[in-house]
């Protein structure tokens, strides 16, 4: 008799009272030391019906009014994973960091036309980057010099591209395959490539890779790719109604960028004195021979390959982790909503932070209506009244398109890393590809960058303009309660935390509401805080609570004004807080004495 | 991994005790059925002549008190009354607001033969008499029975009351 018997730890989830009060039963005859659990008239019966019972109606309640706190991470994601499979959507995975660069050929490359080949990697001081796709360039002048038309239009990609074992197909619908990978190993969402080389074909195809199957028809080479409920990939093909379904014995070669998640990330130059490195595999090679041969232009070899250097002008992005949770769940109804058709400013700025997480920390969608409205009639607000003639609208990256502008969508993000201020034209141009698939056919994709609203504690003198020249007269005044013996540093660290907090670059969002009532409001919660005032030393005058400046950087003296009452910002607006690393020099804490005059307004 | 270990399960046996001499152990012989005891009392003691174990075991009911915990059991329990089993138990009160008569006394005693071989298959029901006293507003039933398993008769005495009460 066996008397120990397994079960996972949430088995008792599938059972129900008949399951459980079955399961005793068993076990008890198993044990022999009780029998007449098998009588219905016995009390034994009617102890283990009560027991089964009162087990049934309590896990129903435990059901109905369970929380997410009651289950770990893992098990949420993997629930909300599964659902939105119903959904047909597929939660974004992890996201290598990505750079831009220029290239230059040095003086050894003769004229011509080349080819860098896809997956050549290089070394950055232990990091890898890679090309995910193959870079065509022509080199006009003999000496060293830069190739322009690839200036910032391309990404390389942190990590090493591998060789997944060739897998052979068994020929069902949708087959699918499953990436049976460590769990260390981490693979960039976007970077997966699938070459099929069909039974009965001597050539490898390369497959296009597609957001759903559905969308496509009987004979296209298509995939789907899914990141799991168990952070893996899988991998599904058609099944000759949507997309072309896998014969028997065709063989699939699947290619996979391996990121570092822990790598460091590199600063502009960074790429200066790097080696290229060419791929090499034999199965490579043979698929460089079937896919590549169209391409016009001298594949770059191991050995000339060191005729060409980079450079790169943008800090590398950062690494993102999986989409997460309360992104799946947010991202999930809209994209089921749009079904992939990109039509309100909402499906376009879901689809965008959906999949440029690692690029874009905010994406606003205008019109162009709404763009002539706002952010023409800014600038011409400001004074500028030829702005495309203004020699600092370039600071403000205003594009003017062509005569035809009633279709165009203009696109502010605002650059997920804090080192870099506006996309680079690679990273831009990354987006825009992005969206050409599923935008709407008329619409035009204008890539834009935010007008950086400013902001400081500020103070007018009377009868004088705001301006940000006299920033350093003003300041934010905290008075302590009489009683309290909490340390002035104490106070003034949880203000920094507080105003680090709320203007926050991460979490910041383009036409954000700047909520000065609630900025002072937990000001005075703080504890030990009995008053806020905001002050002016050259004048000696103060108000109750916080005043803001706000100002645009580039034209501080057209657009500057005091704020004391909460502020919406325009859609194509992005704060920042002026110099917050040095927040605390702009703070002095009082203590409850002395008096100050009241200013005029 | 979780693990139900049913060893718990297991009472202390005399082989076990601590006192008991394996050359002088008596072998007792093993009760056919066995259930709980109704109110779950605590087994006080169990073990062999003078040296009682003292046991946190529950009261058992062994083999023909096991088969009458299942007879009571059917006829105090209404049809609907047990949770997972809803026609589990008699239906003798559907007969007590009827008038006390021949009639519905033969229908009391197909009912109850009825019952014992849907749920107890381990009595055979020898007899049934039922004597109806109109003038106490009850029937007496004599139930004879026999146990299969020990070649034994007994006898219930029920007494069904215009009411719905009934007591064995």
């Amino acid at each position: 008799m066996n008397k120990e018997v397994s079960y996972n730890k949430n088995s008792y989830i599938t059972f129900d009272a008949t399951s459980i009060r079955d399961l005793i039963i068993n076990r008890l005859n198993q044990s022999k030391i009780f029998t007449d659990q098998n009588y219905q008239g016995s009390n034994m019966s009617a102890f283990l019906d009560v027991i089964s019972y009162s087990f049934s109606t309590l896990l129903y309640y435990l059901n109905k009014t369970s929380s997410e706190s009651l289950f770990s991470e893992t098990q949420i994601y993997e629930n909300i994973n599964r659902l939105v499979k119903i959904l047909n959507y597929n939660p974004v995975g992890r996201l290598g960091q990505s750079v831009p660069f220029r290239l230059i050929a040095r003086a050894n490359l003769p004229i011509g036309n080349y080819v860098i080949p896809r997956f050549t990697y290089m070394n950055v001081g232990g990091t890898n980057y890679s090309f995910n796709k193959d870079i065509q360039f022509y080199k006009s002048e003999s000496g060293e010099i830069e190739i322009t038309d690839l200036e910032n239009k391309n990404l390389l990609y942190q990590g090493l591209f591998q060789e997944y074992p060739t897998y052979n197909a068994i020929g069902i619908e949708n087959e699918t395959v499953y990436l049976s990978l460590l769990e260390s190993v981490y693979i960039d969402h976007f970077n997966i490539f699938i070459f099929v080389k069909e039974s009965g074909s001597d050539s490898w195809v390369e497959w296009e890779r597609v957001p759903e199957t559905f969308l496509y028809g009987p004979n296209e080479n298509i995939f789907q790719v899914r990141f799991n409920e168990n952070k893996r990939y899988e991998i599904k093909f058609g099944d000759d109604i949507n997309g072309k379904k896998l014969k028997e014995g065709d063989q699939i070669a699947i290619y996979y960028l391996n990121i570092d998640k822990d790598a460091v990330n590199i600063g502009p130059n960074a790429l200066t004195n790097a080696k290229l490195t060419t791929y090499n595999s034999l199965r490579y090679s043979e698929i460089f021979d079937d896919v590549f041969i169209e391409i016009l232009g001298n594949v770059l070899t191991q050995q000339n390959i060191q005729f060409v250097r980079l450079n790169n002008d943008y800090p590398s992005t950062f690494y993102t982790d999986e989409e997460s949770v309360d992104n799946i769940k947010n991202n999930s109804a809209k994209n089921f909503r749009s079904q992939y058709r990109l039509v309100t400013s909402t499906d376009y700025e879901t689809y965008i932070k959906t999949n440029f997480s690692n690029l874009i920390t905010d994406v606003k969608v205008l019109n162009n209506d709404d763009y002539l409205r706002k952010h023409i009639k800014y600038l011409y607000n400001i004074g500028l009244n030829e702005p495309q003639k203004d020699d600092k609208i370039l600071l403000n990256q205003i594009k003017f398109a062509d005569s035809c502008n009633f279709n165009n969508l203009y696109v502010y993000h605002v650059p997920k890393s804090e080192l870099q201020n506006y996309l680079a034209p690679a990273q831009k141009e990354l987006v825009v590809n992005g969206l050409r698939n599923n935008k709407t056919l008329t619409s035009e994709i204008v890539p834009m960058d935010p007008v950086y609203i400013y902001l400081d504690f500020y103070l007018t003198a009377s009868g004088q303009d705001a301006t940000p020249n006299d920033l350093d007269q003003c300041f934010l005044v905290i008075t302590k309660l009489p009683n309290s013996r909490r340390a002035n540093s104490a106070i003034l660290a949880d203000i920094e935390n507080l105003i680090k907090n709320t203007f926050n670059r991460k979490t910041n969002k383009l036409g954000q509401l700047i909520d000065i009532y609630q900025l002072s409001t937990s000001i005075l919660n703080i504890e030990s805080v009995a008053r806020v005032q905001t002050y002016r030393k050259d004048t000696d005058t103060y108000i109750e609570g916080v005043s803001l400046l706000l100002w645009n950087y580039y034209y501080p003296l057209a657009d500057s004004e005091v704020y004391t009452q909460n502020i919406q910002l325009e859609d194509f607006k992005y704060p920042i807080f002026n110099n917050i690393g040095n927040i605390s020099s702009r703070i002095k804490i009082n203590e409850p004495s002395g008096t100050i005059k009241v200013a005029d307004f | 991994m979780a693990k139900i270990d049913l060893n718990n399960l297991i009472r202390p046996k005399e082989v076990n005790s601590p006192f008991s001499v394996p050359s002088q152990r008596v072998d007792k012989e093993l009760p056919v059925y066995t259930d709980l005891h109704l109110d779950l009392k605590i087994q006080e003691n169990i073990g062999i002549g003078n040296f009682p174990v003292v046991s946190n075991d529950l009261y058992v009911n062994n083999d023909i008190e096991a088969i009458k915990n299942s007879l009571r059991n059917i006829f105090n329990t209404r049809k609907g009354q047990k949770i997972l089993n809803p026609e589990f138990g008699s239906s003798l009160e559907q007969f007590l607001f009827e008038p006390i008569n021949a009639f519905y006394a033969k229908a009391i005693a197909d009912t109850i033969s009825d019952n014992i071989t849907q749920f107890e298959p381990r009595v055979e029901v020898l007899k049934i008499q039922i004597t109806p006293q109109p003038d106490e507003n009850q029937y007496y039933v004599i139930l004879i029975y026999r146990f299969l398993e020990f070649k034994k008769e007994n006898i219930l005495n029920i007494i069904a009351k215009q009411g719905g009460e009934i007591l064995i």
